[in-house]
C-alpha cells in the first residue's frame, strides 16, 4: 500500500485540526445581552429612593437601600430586600423571537447523516507485464452513490458568522470501464484489445474543512447557515492496476474478467461549501438537513503512470441540529 | 453559568480525534481467520511475541524448523522455515519463517492453521495413492517420487488428511492429494508454471519463447500450444542424438534447452523452438490444421545435435547431415544442423544454424504433416512432390510472418537464404533454374541420385506455386501466367495444402498433383473461378498436363 500524502498536505491537515482546537479551547469572552439570555438580568439603573444623610460612599459601606455618594451613579441592588420605596425592576423581555435577523447564539453542532449524490470520476492508466511485453490499461471510474456522515461544529465570531470545523465521511464504491491492450503470447506487438467493466471497488473520501458559516433565520423556528471554505480531502480506494483475463490458444483475442487492485490512499486541499436549515424543536435541539459540494483533487500512483483523482462531490444529509 | 460552550468544545475535540483516525488508519499486521493465521509481525513486540509461541509451538511438536539460511545480503542475519505439523503430520501450507539478527528474532511472517481435527492415521497406503493417480493420468511416478502424507486444508475451511504427490505426463505436471482414507481426489492443481521468456534468434532479432519454469530455471518447454513442444540441446553429443533418433534412448528434463533468466541467449534453441511454435500457428490459421497429425502430436526440436569445433574431423556425411542441414526424422522429430563455425566457409559461404530460417523450419514440419497425409514415397515424382509441398508450406509460413522483400528476414520465394553469409539459397521458387532445378516437366531430372532428384524436380510444383500467385512467364515454355496476386495468396496455398493433404495418393505424380490442386480449386472457390485459372495456367506453363 502506499501513501501518496504529502508533507504539505499533512501541513494543511495539522492546521486545520490546529484551527479547529484553538477554536474550541477559546476562553469565553465579554458575553454580548443575548448570550446572557436565560441569566439572572441585572435591573436597569435606576434612580434611588432615598438619600442618608451624611453617607459617603467612598467611605461607607454600601448597604441595601444606601445611596452612593455625590455624583456617582447609583450602584444596581442586587440581592438583599429592595429599598423602601424603592422603585420595582421592570418585567424580563421575552426572549427575542427566533425570525430576528441577528443570530444570538453562541454556536452550532450537527451531526448528519445522509448519501453522496454525485461525485467526480477520474480516469487513470496502469501499465504492466504480460507475455514480456508491455500491457496497458485505461480506466474511466465513476464513483457511485452511497452513504455520508457528518458533523460540523461553530462558534460565533462576528455578527451572524461562526468559525468551525467540519468532518464528512463517505463509504462508497466505484465501477471502472475499462479498456487494454494486452501483449500476445507469442507475437511482439500483436495486442489484443479488451473492454470490460469492474465495479464495487471500495473507496472512502474523508472530509475535514475549517469553515466559516453564515447564519440566516428563515422563520420563527427555522434557520439556515451557508458554510464554506478550505477543505482537506483524503481518499482511500482501490485502484486497478492489471487487467485480469481469459485466453485461449491461438490467444487472438482475449476476455476481460475483472481487474487487479491495489489500495491507495491519498488526499488534496480543495474547497467545500454547502447550506444547512434547521428546524428547531426545542430552544437548542432540532433536526435540519444539510446540501454539501466539495472538492479537491489527488495524485495517486497505481503504477507508473500517476492519476489525477478528483475527491469530494454533492452530499445530502440529514439529522440533528444543536444551536445554542 | 457557561453551559453551552463545553458541548461545542467537546464536539470539535470528537472531530479532530475523528479526523486524525480516519486520515492516519492504522495498518493491521495480521489477519485472523475461523481456522488459520496470517502472521505478519514485522515489529519488535509482535516479532518477540511470536518467538514466545514458536518456540512453545517448537517444544509441542507443532512446529518443526526445515533449517536455517545465512542472509545473503546482510550479514549477521539469518532465515529459519518452520513446518507446522499436526500430530506428526505435515499440515500443507502451514509454515512460518522468522529473520534473526544476531539471536534477536526482527521478523515472522506465515501462516498458520488451528482447530486441526484429523485423525493422523491413513486407511491407504502410499502405494495405494499413487496407484490412484497413475490410473488418473496414465503416468507411474518412480520411488524417489513417493506420495507424502500431508493434512491438508481445502478451500471449505475443513481438513483433510491426504497423500500429496506429483505426476509429470506429456501434457502436464499435476499435484494430486489423494484422500487418505477414501482414495478419492482431494485436491489436484497443474504444478506447470508456463512463463514467456525473449530471446535472441540466431539472426539477432529478438522474439517470444514460451517456456516452462520447473525448479528454477527456464525450460524450452511450449504447453501454452495445443501440443507440447520440446526443444533439446544434445550439447554436441552425436552419439546420443543418433540412439535417440534410433529411438533407443529418451531424453529427459536434463536434456531440454535451458535458460537461468528466461531472457534467453541460445540463438539456436530460441529460433527452433520459436519457430516449431509459429509453424503450428500457421497449420491452425491458415488450415485449421492441428498439427502435424492433426491431433496434436508432439514436436520435438534437436539442436547442437554435434559440437562445431569437430566440423573439420568429422565424416562428411556427418558434415552434410548434421552440420549444413536439418531434417525430420519422424515422430514429430525435427534435427537441424549446427553450421559451421564463424569465418569457416563452405561453398564461399559461411553457415549458421539451420534453425534460423522460418521457411526451413516450416519446410521440415511440412514433411511431418505429409508423413501423415498422403504420405509422398520419398523418390522419384512422388519425391518431388514431397519436396515441393514442404517448400511450399516453408515459404508460405515465411510470408505469413515476415514482409515480403528481399534479404535476411524478408519473406520471398526463396528456399534457406537466411542460413548462409553472403545471403545465398537452396532453391528458387521463383526462378528455379538460377539453382540449376528445372522450371518445365520437359528438363525432369532423372536416375538415382536424390532419390530420383526429389530436391530438383521439386523446382516444377515450385514454379506452379509462384506463377499461380504471383503470374509472370515461364521461362522454358515461354508461356504466360495471371496469377491470382499476392493478396490472394491464401486462395493458391488452401488449393495446394488440400490438393497434397488430402487428394493425392503416395504415388502420386504431377499430373496428379495438377488434377488435385485444381479440383481442390473448385471444392473450395467453385468451377472457373480466378483460382482454378490460375492453377491451371500455372501447371500448364510449367509444363504438367
Amino acid at each position: 500500500m502506499t501513501s501518496t500524502r504529502t508533507t504539505r498536505q499533512r501541513a494543511v491537515i495539522a492546521a486545520v485540526l490546529a484551527v479547529a482546537m484553538a477554536v474550541a479551547a477559546r476562553p469565553a469572552l465579554a458575553q454580548s445581552p443575548s448570550q446572557q439570555a436565560g441569566r439572572p438580568q441585572p435591573p436597569p439603573a435606576t434612580k434611588p429612593a432615598t438619600k442618608p444623610a451624611g453617607a459617603d460612599a467612598a467611605s461607607q459601606p454600601q448597604t441595601s437601600g444606601a445611596k452612593p455618594a455625590g455624583t456617582q451613579p447609583a450602584k444596581p441592588a442586587t440581592g438583599g430586600p429592595q429599598a423602601k420605596g424603592a422603585k420595582a425592576p421592570p418585567p424580563k423581555k421575552p426572549a427575542p423571537p427566533r425570525t430576528s435577523k441577528i443570530w444570538k447564539g453562541r454556536g452550532f453542532a450537527v451531526v448528519s447523516a445522509g448519501a453522496q449524490v454525485a461525485a467526480p470520476g477520474y480516469t487513470s492508466t496502469a501499465a504492466f507485464k504480460v507475455h514480456a511485453e508491455n500491457a496497458t490499461l485505461n480506466a474511466d471510474a465513476s464513483v457511485g452513490a452511497g452513504p455520508a456522515f457528518g458533523a460540523r461544529a461553530g462558534l460565533r465570531v462576528w455578527k451572524n458568522m461562526a468559525i468551525g470545523a467540519g468532518l464528512e465521511v463517505v463509504p462508497t464504491s466505484q465501477t471502472l470501464d475499462v479498456t487494454g491492450r494486452l501483449p500476445h503470447p507469442f507475437q511482439f506487438n500483436q495486442f489484443r484489445e479488451v473492454e470490460g467493466t469492474a465495479d464495487g471497488l471500495a473507496r472512502t473520501d474523508a472530509l475535514v474543512a475549517l469553515e466559516l458559516s453564515w447564519y440566516m433565520a428563515l422563520a420563527r423556528r427555522v434557520d439556515m447557515f451557508v458554510f464554506g471554505g478550505p477543505a482537506y480531502i483524503n481518499v482511500r480506494q482501490e485502484m486497478a492496476t492489471r487487467i485480469r483475463f481469459n485466453e485461449s490458444y491461438p490467444y487472438d483475442t482475449a476476455t476481460f474478467t475483472g481487474v487487479d487492485t491495489t489500495s491507495m490512499s491519498g488526499g488534496g486541499v480543495g474547497v467545500t461549501a454547502g447550506v444547512d436549515v434547521s428546524y428547531l424543536v426545542t430552544k437548542h435541539v432540532g433536526v435540519g438537513g444539510e446540501l454539501r459540494y466539495s472538492y479537491a483533487s489527488a495524485t495517486l500512483k497505481p503504477s507508473e503512470q500517476p492519476a489525477k483523482v478528483g475527491l469530494g462531490g454533492l452530499q445530502a444529509a440529514f439529522g440533528a441540529r444543536i444551536l445554542f | 453559568m457557561r453551559p453551552a460552550r463545553w458541548p461545542v468544545r467537546r464536539a470539535l475535540v470528537i472531530l479532530a480525534v475523528l479526523s486524525a483516525a480516519l486520515l492516519f488508519p492504522a495498518h493491521p499486521s495480521a489477519q485472523a481467520g475461523a481456522s488459520r493465521h496470517a502472521v505478519a509481525a514485522s515489529d519488535a513486540r509482535e516479532a518477540r511475541a511470536w518467538d514466545v509461541q514458536i518456540t512453545r509451538m517448537l517444544r509441542d511438536g507443532q512446529l518443526r524448523s526445515r533449517g536455517e539460511e545465512a542472509d545473503l545480503l546482510i550479514e549477521g542475519r539469518s532465515h529459519e522455515r518452520l513446518d507446522q505439523y499436526h500430530q506428526g503430520v505435515k499440515v500443507f501450507g502451514g509454515e512460518l519463517v522468522r529473520q534473526a539478527d544476531g539471536g534477536q528474532t526482527v521478523s515472522v511472517f506465515g501462516l498458520v492453521y488451528t482447530g486441526i481435527h484429523v485423525d493422523p492415521e491413513p486407511v491407504i497406503s502410499a502405494r495405494d495413492a499413487a496407484a490412484i493417480a497413475a490410473e488418473i493420468t496414465g503416468a507411474v511416478a518412480g520411488p524417489d517420487l513417493a506420495p507424502e502424507l500431508v493434512v491438508l486444508p481445502t478451500d471449505e475451511g475443513d481438513y483433510v488428511l491426504a497423500y500429496r504427490l506429483r505426476v509429470l505426463t506429456a501434457e502436464d505436471l499435476t499435484v494430486f492429494f489423494i484422500d487418505a482414507r477414501t482414495g478419492k481426489v482431494a485436491m489436484r492443481y497443474s504444478d506447470l508454471q508456463t512463463t514467456i521468456g525473449t530471446g535472441q534468434g540466431v539472426l539477432n532479432d529478438t522474439k517470444k519463447v514460451s517456456t516452462t519454469v520447473r525448479n528454477g530455471a527456464y525450460l524450452a518447454i511450449d504447453v501454452m500450444r495445443p501440443p507440447a513442444i520440446y526443444t533439446y540441446d544434445l550439447k554436441g553429443n552425436l552419439a546420443r542424438t543418433q540412439l535417440y533418433l534410433n529411438g533407443l534412448v529418451t531424453l529427459n528434463e536434463n536434456d531440454v534447452a535451458a535458460d537461468d533468466d528466461n531472457q534467453w541467449t541460445d540463438t539456436a534453441a530460441v529460433d527452433a523452438h520459436a519457430y516449431a511454435g509459429w509453424t503450428y500457428d500457421y497449420l491452425y490459421k491458415r488450415f485449421n490444421r492441428r498439427g502435424l497429425d492433426n491431433r496434436d502430436l508432439t514436436m520435438t526440436s534437436i539442436v547442437h545435435p554435434v559440437r562445431r569445433e569437430d566440423w573439420a574431423s568429422v565424416p562428411s556425411s556427418v558434415l552434410n547431415l548434421y552440420y549444413l542441414n536439418a531434417f525430420y526424422a519422424g515422430r514429430g522429430i525435427m534435427v537441424y544442423g549446427e553450421g559451421l563455425p564463424p569465418g569457416v566457409t563452405m561453398g564461399g559461404r559461411q553457415w549458421t544454424y539451420f534453425s534460423g530460417a522460418i521457411d526451413v523450419v516450416a519446410h521440415e514440419l511440412a514433411h511431418g504433416v505429409t508423413d501423415y497425409t498422403s504420405d509422398l514415397i520419398y523418390r522419384n515424382e512422388s519425391g518431388a512432390l514431397n519436396e515441393a509441398f514442404s517448400d511450399i508450406i516453408g515459404t508460405s509460413a515465411e510470408y505469413f510472418y515476415q514482409q515480403a522483400g528481399s534479404g535476411y528476414m524478408k519473406a520471398d520465394y526463396l528456399l534457406g537464404e537466411d542460413l548462409s553469409s553472403p545471403s545465398g539459397a537452396f532453391r528458387s521458387m521463383a526462378d528455379p533454374q538460377a539453382y540449376e532445378d528445372p522450371d518445365h516437366y520437359s528438363k525432369l531430372v532423372t536416375g538415382t541420385a536424390d532419390n530420383g532428384g526429389v530436391h530438383s524436380n521439386s523446382g516444377i510444383a515450385n514454379h506452379a506455386f509462384y506463377l499461380a500467385i504471383e503470374g509472370g512467364v515461364n521461362r522454358t515454355s515461354g508461356l504466360s501466367v495471371q496469377g491470382v496476386g499476392a493478396s490472394n495468396r491464401e486462395k493458391v496455398e488452401k488449393a495446394f495444402f488440400r490438393g497434397f493433404t488430402q487428394l493425392l495418393p503416395a504415388n502420386a505424380t504431377f499430373s496428379m498433383a495438377r488434377a488435385a490442386t485444381l479440383q481442390a480449386a473448385r471444392d473450395l472457390y467453385g468451377t472457373g473461378g480466378d483460382v482454378e485459372r490460375a492453377l491451371e495456367q500455372a501447371w500448364t506453363a510449367v509444363g504438367v498436363n
